[in-house]
């Protein structure tokens, strides 16, 4: 895919709206991508782009540039997975006291997320990790940023990266020996 | 290096490739002496690899961007964007070409030593000119015959 052009954002940001076509059709695969393993499920990964994506129309104005385009979509991203993840928590909080069975959901949710084996069982082990620590998890191992990067864009220091990583893999060691994951 | 640094360190720094050179090599030579440790070495780059794997997702669907699109359009500007915009656009037009301190600092000058000045000088016309309005009002009642000029001054704050 080309490289977006110098001026697209300027050029967004005073309200084109075909340059903010090609800032979405460049970095909407990315968004999608880490919403999606925050999420799990397809159609939560899709909202939380479209939120990401009208929350970047909104404040494109104030993005100064002093970090890349691309690390402020991460951190928006995270926000907008963890801002659902908690909200998708009270709910079932209150469901769960008004007698719906969380089971089933959960069932529902496994049948609706997975495409393959392989997939199901990372799916499984994701949701073994907390969201922090699976922001960091993913950061690291899918998106390839290094534990400064990582601590910019979660906006924590390197340690508390390097501290989230290790509980997350050795949950993620537990849960596989428990689950007996081939994988 | 004992059990507890060595994995300490497999499941951060070493297994993501930042440890240094000494580090490296005490890792390595425990590795080689723990038979526990080799094991979760196993495990740990097992896990590791089944991540790094993962295939891509496709993107999301087409829809989304329609969405986007419509919200993105229908939405009006707030208050706060126009208010926002139009204070920025202002406050950079007028921005002078030795910063913003130096002009604050000029301004509470004018406000501190020129402003006294203008109010005095306004208060001082302001009289002068209630003077020679009384003057007028004065010689037009002695010239009407009548003397009585004891309404004057009301009639010249009433004109002022």
């Amino acid at each position: 895919m080309a490289d977006l052009a110098d001026d697209v954002i300027g050029r967004a940001s005073a309200g084109d709206i075909a340059a903010f076509e090609e800032i979405y059709r460049y970095h909407a695969g990315m968004v999608y991508r880490v919403a999606l393993r925050m999420m799990a499920r397809v159609e939560d990964a899709e909202e939380v782009t479209q939120q990401v994506f009208i929350s970047v129309h909104k404040h494109l104005k104030s993005f100064n540039g002093k970090s890349s385009l691309k690390t402020w979509l991460y951190r928006i991203t995270v926000n907008c997975s963890l801002n659902t993840l908690k909200a998708r928590k009270r709910h079932v909080e209150v469901a769960w006291v008004e007698g719906f069975d969380p089971e089933d959901t959960h069932d529902n949710v496994r049948e609706t997320l997975t495409r393959g084996e392989i997939h199901q069982q990372i799916t499984d082990l994701l949701e073994e990790i907390t969201p922090d620590q699976r922001a960091c998890i993913l950061f690291r191992t899918q998106e390839g940023l290094s534990y400064e990067e990582i601590a910019l864009t979660l906006g924590i220091n390197v340690n508390t990266v390097r501290s989230r990583l290790k509980r997350a893999r050795e949950a993620l060691l537990t849960a596989r020996t428990r689950k007996g994951v081939a994988v | 290096m004992n059990c507890q640094q060595t994995q300490d360190l497999l499941l951060t720094d070493f297994l993501d490739q930042q440890t240094n050179p000494e580090q490296q090599l005490q890792v390595h030579q425990h590795l080689k002496d723990c038979s526990v440790c080799r094991e979760q070495w196993a495990s740990i780059t097992a896990v590791d690899a089944t991540l790094k794997n993962v295939p891509s997702p496709d993107g999301p669907s087409p829809y989304v961007w329609e969405r986007i699109a419509d919200k993105v359009q229908a939405r009006p500007a707030s208050w706060l964007d126009v208010v926002q915009e139009n204070l920025a656009g202002l406050i950079e037009g007028f921005k002078p070409a030795w910063g913003y301190g130096s002009f604050v600092g000029a301004m509470l000058v004018v406000l501190v030593v020129v402003l006294p000045l203008v109010v005095q000088q306004q208060h001082q016309a302001a009289t002068a000119d209630r003077e020679y309005l009384l003057q007028l009002v004065y010689a037009d009642d002695k010239n009407a015959g009548d003397g009585d000029v004891s309404d004057s001054g009301f009639v010249v704050d009433h004109l002022l």
